[in-house]
């Protein structure tokens, strides 16, 4: 019997949460995906996605008799990315243990997450007052977590210098592999050349396509692609499968349904096997 | 008649959440309006993500904007980067609030625009800004139509409850409070001010609140929690405490508010339920805070 490695993601949506009855198939919460593997708690990300897996965990963690580690890893700062962290029901428990990680230095995580937990805006005093143990971990080029070697790659994410990153894990056994570019602007760069280099072959691809074509013109240089750049990266790295992510807080079901139905049309994407990722589903990759 | 209404854009507390079982209500976290169609300008209170998603109406001639800010944790103010009007040069927009631990309210929208974490920079709103520091206690109006009054409620730092009167409107917001009881005083100075005489403390806290909704038409309250799972140190109430004010107050609506993010619809429901015979008995009316509702806010 094959290894696999699943996924789920709890939040989809960028910029900022969307909850409504136009947008309960692809989701509402904001960016969170889970990994599933040798029951081990993997995270990409803790938008608001991320505390609906904690509720999830409470039955776990009040029955008190494992402590509970999670291995978190944060693609960039940005509060979509970051904003459900005090809420994730983990952190209030001091049998648990969160491993954050990022190829950020320890000292630029704990500030970029510190403002969450600032008095001014919650009734915390820091990161570190919260009563789980949590743990900072600066990745140098690679690590090993659940048995999946963990490497990443730099992104294109607007103007600022945004530090954004995308992460593969590959299975060790097996060499399945996920890659996820959760916000990245695929336009002719070096860093997008690079990134399709790291992202060859994968099993799957997590792809930011945020605008339709129309959008993206009035939105170049802003960090986030659109879902034809999206998919022409997944024809450029001949990923076997990808998932469209990180969709505008106004996209509602029938848009992307009628997306994902007219893209798989054009001729240059009928073959390719894609769709909008969508909140609570699980993918599995299988080496068959 | 002209008159006020209210519009919830946000009913959630804590965070905005996104389950299909809970959409009946709405997930957008704290955040109304109150419509006022007379008038040249916009009245709001808090910005949580509600105000991302709210549909502007559209009156052009409409540039001014008033936000009532009753606390600046996450939830109330995480939707202000998503607020159109605030990158319009065009507008302007005044916010009412407390004083924060930060040194002033400039300095804490700059805090939610820092680089690392959102990568619009605080100068890119061009609308003019100003921000007005109250005291707990004190009242105003805005322009002169619409008239406010605070009262400090029990919750970390100073949170504000208000209440707004309109020709024959009168409305009031009360989130976020705990229970005071027990000697669970959570306001910045209340542990102080109560320290010689905590039960004294308490009964004029309890009095001063119900002295300050008197006679209101209609009243929202925090009622995250039921009396089953009630955290009093978490700063938030119950539909049984939040009842109990109205029934002193004369008040002739609750609407129960700032629903827990774990609240599925069928549990927001039993909140209103476990109280509505109560209520009936005084009279007065329960409602729970539904995303996108409109309410008149005077007996006709």
């Amino acid at each position: 019997m094959g290894s696999a490695l699943r996924l789920k993601f709890w939040g989809t949506r960028g910029l900022i949460s969307s909850p409504n009855k136009d947008t309960a198939i692809y989701g509402g919460n904001t960016s969170c995906i889970q990994l599933l593997h040798k029951s081990d708690l993997i995270i990409i990300d803790t938008g608001f996605g991320v505390t609906n897996l904690g509720e999830v965990l409470m039955p776990r963690i009040l029955a008190g008799q494992e402590s509970l580690t999670v291995h978190i890893f944060y693609t960039h700062f940005h509060w979509d990315h970051i904003q459900g962290l005090p809420f994730f029901h983990p952190i209030y428990f001091p049998t648990s243990t969160l491993n954050l990680y990022s190829p950020l230095s320890t000292e630029s995580m704990k500030e970029n997450l510190d403002l969450l937990f600032d008095g001014s805006y919650s009734p915390f005093a820091g990161v570190d007052s919260m009563p789980s143990q949590v743990n900072f971990i600066s990745i140098k080029e690679s690590l090993e977590v659940s048995g999946l070697k963990v490497s990443y790659c730099p992104l294109d994410h607007g103007w600022h210098e945004a530090n954004t990153y995308a992460y593969k894990f590959e299975e060790e056994e097996t060499g399945i592999s996920l890659v996820v570019a959760s916000d990245h602007e695929a336009r002719a760069s070096s860093i997008n050349d690079q990134f399709i280099s790291f992202a060859k072959e994968c099993d799957l691809l997590v792809h930011d396509a945020q605008y339709t074509e129309d959008e993206y013109k009035g939105h170049v240089g802003w960090g986030h692609s659109s879902m034809k750049q999206a998919l022409e990266n997944s024809v450029k790295s001949k990923a076997k499968r990808t998932l469209l992510s990180h969709h505008d807080p106004k996209r509602t079901d029938n848009e992307l349904k009628k997306a994902r139905k007219d893209y798989g049309k054009q001729p240059a994407y009928k073959d390719l096997d894609f769709d909008f990722a969508k909140e609570s589903v699980i993918y599995t990759l299988e080496k068959k | 008649m002209s008159q006020m209404k209210l519009k919830f854009l946000g009913v959630r507390g804590s965070r905005p959440t996104h389950k299909s079982d809970l959409l009946g209500f709405g997930g957008n976290s704290t955040s109304m309006e109150f419509l006022l169609p007379d008038e040249d300008f916009y009245l709001l209170l808090d910005g949580g993500s509600g105000i991302a998603h709210r549909n502007s109406v559209k009156e052009p001639n409409k540039h001014k904007y008033y936000f009532l800010i009753t606390h600046t944790h996450w939830d109330h103010i995480l939707g202000f980067p998503f607020f159109k009007p605030l990158y319009d040069e065009k507008n302007e927009v005044t916010f009412y609030a407390s004083k924060t631990s930060k040194a002033n309210f400039n300095e804490l929208f700059f805090g939610i625009h820092r680089l690392d974490n959102l990568p619009v920079p605080y100068e890119a709103l061009k609308a003019k800004q100003t921000f007005k520091s109250i005291k707990a206690g004190t009242s105003f109006s805005i322009e002169e139509k619409v008239e406010v009054n605070t009262f400090q409620i029990n919750h970390q730092g100073i949170t504000l409850a208000y209440r707004l009167g309109y020709k024959k409107d009168s409305v009031a917001i009360v989130t976020d409070n705990a229970p005071i009881e027990d000697g669970n005083f959570m306001g910045e100075n209340m542990k102080e001010k109560a320290k010689d005489d905590p039960k004294k403390f308490e009964q004029e806290f309890n009095q001063g609140l119900v002295n300050f909704l008197k006679d209101c038409h209609t009243v929202v309250i925090d009622t995250h929690f039921t009396e089953e799972n009630l955290k009093p140190d978490w700063g938030h109430s119950t539909p049984q405490r939040a009842l109990k004010f109205c029934i002193d107050a004369n008040v002739k609506r609750l609407i129960l508010f700032h629903h827990a993010p774990e609240d599925l619809d069928h549990m927001v429901k039993a909140k209103v339920s476990s109280v509505i015979d109560e209520a009936k008995k005084h009279g007065i009316e329960v409602v729970a805070a539904k995303e996108g509702e409109e309410w008149v806010l005077h007996c006709d």
